[in-house]
């Protein structure tokens, strides 16, 4: 089995397939969301709608009772009655008039009991059965709330349980003047058809209801809809003590089930408990899903059959490259290619081929040179820059004589000559080698070393008396060879000298040497004359140079021949290893005892320069902290990154003379915190999770909501002109800059106050609107950077195109949000049914001016709302559309942009649409180091609409900010933002912000 | 209306002659007095919704007391004719009390239809209804209180008290009252009210002699 890390064949059937299923993986949890928001949404709709049923039958069914009381009481009749009754003890008589005025009245099932003036029951009839012992239906408490003296009410509803069936009852005062009398209660039964519409009743006529219901008293269940099978009815029960809804599965339905208490009287341990029918919902996000898999797993299947042939296809040749590259690399530069495609393996064949030719000639030269010259010349004359000329060094130079040469040979055959000169030069030479020096040639018997040349030496001259040290050393273990095969001794003379001599390739262009001249090396071969075997003798100069690791006797002054003056020349005894140890060892040691303060200096330096990178470079991020992965090759790539945006605001709202709506002042702290996930598959795929904690959508909602804001994923084309996206992104269309108003939410605003969704120009673009690798390619001028954090606005799902043709480029999406502005259009957005439509284009006309116009059509009134009397266009749908044109000039720091939105809505009642046209100018630039500052005006203003006058009131606004960057991902920000209107009293709401972030 | 007038007055003096005949003749009387104080009635409710019968009750007419003595005394009393006219969406008198046999005339003032109706045991009685200048006679044959509604008007109440002798009184608003030439002798007195317990006290009457009896009447 071969590792995924060591074949390029599985790495790219993993690839093939990691991507297939990333994608699967991503659409998969994209609808997974989109189905969970659907579902909460559904399910809590019909719930409010099942509870608003309920309520509504039993409003009607009080006011039946509210009738029937009133009959029976209008006149003095019943409560003369009653009173003559308690007072004559003859309850049997009234019971007859009693019974008499129900027939009269029409009412069936019905529950009546009248209690005396202390709230004794003296008669109760149920159902036309007359009972006057007991408390049958549990009126007392209830009577005697109502007859104590300073009760303030007259009657009382609630529900009882008589004989297993569940009564609307009202128990109402029963008076004389003054006097009480006592109570009667009637009571109506609550039918299954109060709890749920009855079937074919529902949508349609033809499905089953949506949801079904019961009853529970004191833990059982006292009413029924006749959907509930028992298993449903345990499970609703279990939900009786459970807070949020629960999600069960009983009666072979998925259900979600709420219980909600009754809270009348006489129901004090009562519940209402609905079942939501949740295949309904579910079913059409289960075939996408069941669909989903379907494709994804036969995109899978393909994959692999695919991934395996092209694999194989690809990487036969690779594995002969492989096989080809490791002969070379083991020294066999024969190795060849053969591959008979033109296509890129080919043409690597081919040059792999010419490579090893021409390695191979490369080498062969390199073995020829390293046998004529020293090491270091051939690798200077290889490298290919060799020129005539030479240069001036500081150097040492060796000779090595054989002494006594010719006298030892005589009488030797030749080859056995060239074996001993052989034996003696590879001692010296390899002498030579092991102080890095380099052998310049070799004279007959007669070696020359130079040290300093032609790489620098600073201890040339320590090194030259070191090799010769080892020279001699190495002689004598010639010699102790040789006695012992019974061969003569050799002797060796050696001379060094140190100076100046020039160092270069000598010769004729066609033929060069690499060579030294000058008197040092006439010295050094005069100095070698002068020794005797086994002597080494070096010259003032070189003895100063070696310094006092050489342990020399002088020989006073010599004349040499070619040499005017005597020369001071110095017999080499030894080294003294101690000092030579410590001289080699000097740095080490040093280390050595001083690491501990080096340490502590370098943690130190480190830690000052991390304080330093803290205040000036960079804050951690996750990166930092080897969060992440990213392949070899650098395509693939998982990317987690976050922003913290700790922002306070001071808001001041002047209370609205027209509208009232005001949020007075007061101070809003609104941190938020997202999480970002970047998945790059190769150059063309990209998915973005982004999750996001914050205040919420709304400013009244809760302290913190965390949500999955956005989740889509892209595939772009090679090009990276052509892109698809989809998922849940930002609407495209452009900045809505104008379009809110502070008296509405005021609290939604970065980067100026007031922005919260998309923004036209590409430097505050975010995620969603941009083309991914420039993200990649640019991180500064994106998120990293403190891009504009797009907060509070539930993003849609949808899918967009991206094109790119020459400096135009294009996007059309289809989104499930409404175009309107109306802050409730997108709490509500995954209720709107129709599909909006939005189209843009931008021009770069240079590259710091870039043109763009947007259109956006879309219903913007929610259609699934029935009957409901405070939404008059429920039930129909109208039409929103916008276009607008904006443009952005930038140049260096400093950017300006503008734009102007049409907006215009259907009206009902109108033949034509409201209008309102936005506009805004606004400018940013650097002023300083880390500092930037931002300002922007715009107007809201309405059109006549009419006999109705404007539609509101024109708004404008102004806003300025402040940034310092302390970091390269973290700053401060200050912000003020003003609107004011025109309106009668033109109030102006002024928001203040400050905010620290930081991204990680 | 003169002529109710007089009918009632002719009524008062023909029943303070009998009492007169009766003391002259038989046996040694004395008299009751006393005073009778009501429980101060229940703050009235606020009505928490606008239904027919919320809120009216404080306007339901107001009855005084009656004091009368228990048993038959004195010999049955002769059958009398009383008058109880409903006038001004009322009552008048509110209170009548007769000897069992009497017979009560309700004639209708009102310019609007009327309709006296009780369901007291003692007397259950249903009069229709009947417009102005009609008037209908009830034989009350059975002792006991009886209390009398308009089924047309929830405001007007009125009762007439049955005695089985001519001793009583009807108490007046400062809550005195006196009945006179009662026979001698231990008696059992009934203080009656509407919105009140019936009380009921025993008293020894002498010759010539007031016997006081105080009584509060609760609630």
């Amino acid at each position: 089995m071969i590792s995924i890390r060591e074949s390029f064949a599985a790495k790219l059937l993993s690839a093939f397939l990691g991507t297939v299923g990333l994608l699967l993986i991503l659409t998969v949890v994209s609808v997974r969301v989109v189905t969970g928001r659907q579902l909460q949404s559904e399910t809590a709709l019909t719930i409010v709608d099942a509870n608003r049923l309920f309520d509504e039958r039993a409003a009607v069914q009080r006011e039946s009772l509210a009738r029937l009381s009133s009959s029976f009481t209008t006149s003095r009749r019943a409560v003369s009655a009653l009173d003559a009754a308690i007072k004559d003890v003859d309850i049997d008589y009234m019971a007859g008039n009693v019974e008499y005025e129900l027939l009269l009245q029409q009412v069936e099932a019905a529950v009546v009991v009248f209690t005396d003036e202390v709230g004794q029951p003296v008669l109760s009839i149920i159902n036309g059965e007359r009972i006057t012992e007991g408390d049958p239906v549990g009126v007392v408490e209830t009577a005697e709330e109502l007859l104590i003296e300073d009760a303030d009410m007259f009657s009382v509803y609630g529900y009882r349980l008589v004989d297993g069936m569940v009564y609307n009852v009202e128990t109402v005062f029963l008076g004389l003047g003054p006097r009480p009398v006592g109570t009667v209660t009637f009571g109506l039964p609550v039918a299954p058809e109060d709890l749920a519409p009855p079937m074919g009743d529902s949508e349609g006529g033809l499905s089953r209801r949506q949801f079904e219901a019961c009853l529970f008293f004191d833990g059982s269940c006292a009413l029924r809809t006749d959907g509930v099978a028992p298993d449903l009815e345990s499970a609703m029960l279990a939900s009786v003590s459970a807070v949020e809804p629960l999600r069960v599965d009983a009666d072979d339905e998925e259900w979600s089930v709420q219980a909600s208490a009754l809270s009348e009287v006489g129901a004090e341990n009562a519940q209402r408990v609905v079942a939501v029918r949740l295949g309904p919902v579910l079913a059409p996000f289960e075939s996408i899903i069941n669909a989903l898999l379907l494709s994804g797993l036969a995109a899978l299947g393909l994959a692999v059959v695919f991934g395996r042939v092209l694999s194989r296809n690809l990487t036969a040749p690779v594995r002969a490259l492989v096989d080809a590259t490791g002969r070379v690399a083991r020294g066999d530069y024969d190795a060849s290619v053969q591959i008979a495609s033109r296509d890129e393996m080919g043409k690597l064949a081919h040059a792999f081929n010419d490579m090893t030719v021409r390695i191979r000639e490369r080498e062969q030269l390199r073995a020829v040179l390293n046998k004529v010259v020293s090491k270091e010349v051939a690798e200077e004359l290889m490298s290919g820059d060799v020129e005539l000329g030479g240069e001036l060094r500081e150097m040492s130079v060796l000779f090595a004589d054989i002494r006594g040469f010719t006298p030892l040979t005589e009488g030797m055959e030749p080859q056995a000559v060239i074996a001993l000169l052989n034996e003696c030069m590879e001692e010296l030479a390899a002498a030579v080698d092991e102080v890095a020096g380099v052998v310049d040639k070799y004279i007959g018997d007669e070696l020359m070393a130079v040290f300093g040349a032609p790489n620098v030496q600073p201890d040339h001259a320590f090194r030259a008396v070191c090799a010769a040290v080892r020279m001699r050393e190495g002689i004598d273990a010639l010699n102790r060879r040789r006695s012992e095969r019974g061969e003569g001794a050799v002797g060796v003379g050696i001379g060094i000298a140190s100076g100046t001599a020039v160092a270069g390739n000598m010769g004729s262009t066609d033929r060069m040497n690499y060579t030294v001249l000058g008197s040092v090396v006439n010295l050094a071969a005069r100095l070698t004359s002068a020794a005797q075997a086994g002597e080494i003798i070096i010259s003032e100069h070189t003895r100063s140079a070696a310094g006092s690791a050489c342990i020399t006797t002088s020989l006073g002054g010599r004349a040499l021949k070619g040499f005017s003056s005597e020369i001071d020349v110095y017999a080499v005894e030894g080294l003294d290893r101690s000092k030579t140890r410590s001289a080699e060892t000097a740095v080490h040691r040093a280390v050595r005892s001083f690491a501990p303060f080096l340490l502590g200096g370098a943690l130190a330096v480190s830690g000052m320069a991390g304080h330093v990178a803290l205040a000036s470079a960079q804050w951690p991020t996750l990166r930092d902290a080897g969060v992440g992965y990213l392949s070899d090759d650098g395509r693939y790539q998982i990317d987690l990154s976050g922003q913290l945006d700790l922002e306070a605001f001071y808001f001041s709202d002047d209370e609205d003379g027209l509208s009232g709506l005001a949020y007075g002042s007061g101070a809003l702290f609104a941190p938020r915190a997202r999480l970002f996930l970047d998945v790059f598959l190769g150059d063309h795929v990209y998915g973005l999770v982004e999750w996001r904690g914050d205040r919420g959508e709304a400013p009244t909602a809760d302290f913190w909501e965390a949500r999955v804001e956005q989740a889509y994923i892209s595939v772009g084309s090679a090009s990276g002109a052509f892109q698809l996206q989809g998922g849940i992104f930002t609407n495209p269309f452009g900045s809505y800059a104008n379009r809110h108003l502070t008296v509405v939410d005021p609290f939604v605003r970065p980067p100026l106050l007031y922005d919260y969704r998309t923004v036209v120009s590409r430097r505050w673009s975010p995620a969603g609107a941009d083309w991914f690798l420039r993200w990649r390619d640019n991180p500064d001028e994106w998120r990293r950077d403190g891009a504009p954090p797009v907060w509070g606005v539930p993003y849609q799902w949808g899918g967009m195109v991206t094109g790119e043709i020459g400096i135009f480029r294009a996007r059309f999406a289809g989104m499930n949000s409404a175009p309107s502005s109306e802050p409730i259009d997108w709490y509500e957005f995954d209720v709107v049914e129709q599909l909006s439509w939005v189209a843009r284009v931008e021009a770069t006309i240079s590259p710091e001016l870039t043109l763009g116009a947007s259109y956006n059509d879309g219903p913007y009134t929610r259609t699934d709302i029935p009957n409901a009397p405070e939404f008059p266009l429920a039930g129909t749908t109208y039409d929103q559309r916008l276009w607008g044109f904006d443009f952005a000039f930038a140049r260096g720091p400093a950017m300006i942009r503008g734009e102007f939105v049409h907006d215009s809505w259907d009206v009902p009642n109108v033949d034509y649409p409201a209008v309102d046209v936005g506009y805004s100018l606004e400018v940013q630039t650097d002023v300083a180091a880390g500092w930037s500052i931002a300002a922007r005006a715009g107007r809201l203003d309405f059109r006549p609409l009419g006999m109705m006058g404007d539609w509101d009131w024109d708004t404008n606004r102004f806003e300025a900010s402040v940034a310092y960057r302390i970091t390269r991902n973290g700053g401060v920000l200050a912000s003020w933002g003003t609107t004011w209107d025109n309106g009668p009293l033109d109030p102006d709401d002024d928001l203040l912000g400050v905010r620290l972030w930081w991204a990680f | 209306m003169k002529l109710f007038a007089i009918a009632v007055a002719s009524a008062v003096g023909l029943s303070a002659i009998a009492t007169t005949q009766s003391v002259t003749e038989v046996e040694p009387v004395g008299t009751i007095t006393g005073t009778v104080t009501l429980e101060p009635p229940p703050p009235p409710r606020r009505a928490s919704r606008a239904r027919a019968y919320d809120g009216r009750s404080g306007l339901i007419q107001q009855l005084p007391s009656v004091v009368y003595v228990s048993g038959p005394l004195g010999g049955v009393a002769a059958a009398q004719n009383v008058v109880m006219t409903q006038r001004d969406t009322a009552f008048a008198p509110g209170v009548v009390a007769i000897p069992v046999g009497g017979t009560v005339s309700f004639p209708n003032e009102d310019s609007f239809f009327h309709n006296v109706f009780s369901y007291s045991e003692a007397k259950r009685l249903d009069l229709g209804r009947y417009p102005q200048g009609d008037s209908k006679d009830v034989l009350f044959d059975q002792v006991g209180v009886v209390e009398l509604f308009c089924e047309a008007h929830d405001q007007m109440r009125g009762a007439v008290i049955v005695t089985e002798n001519p001793f009583h009184s009807v108490v007046a608003e400062d809550g005195s009252f006196t009945i006179a030439g009662v026979p001698a002798g231990e008696h059992t007195v009934v203080f009656w009210s509407a919105d009140h317990r019936p009380e009921e006290r025993t008293v020894t009457v002498t010759d010539g002699g007031t016997s006081q009896i105080e009584v509060e009447l609760k609630r």
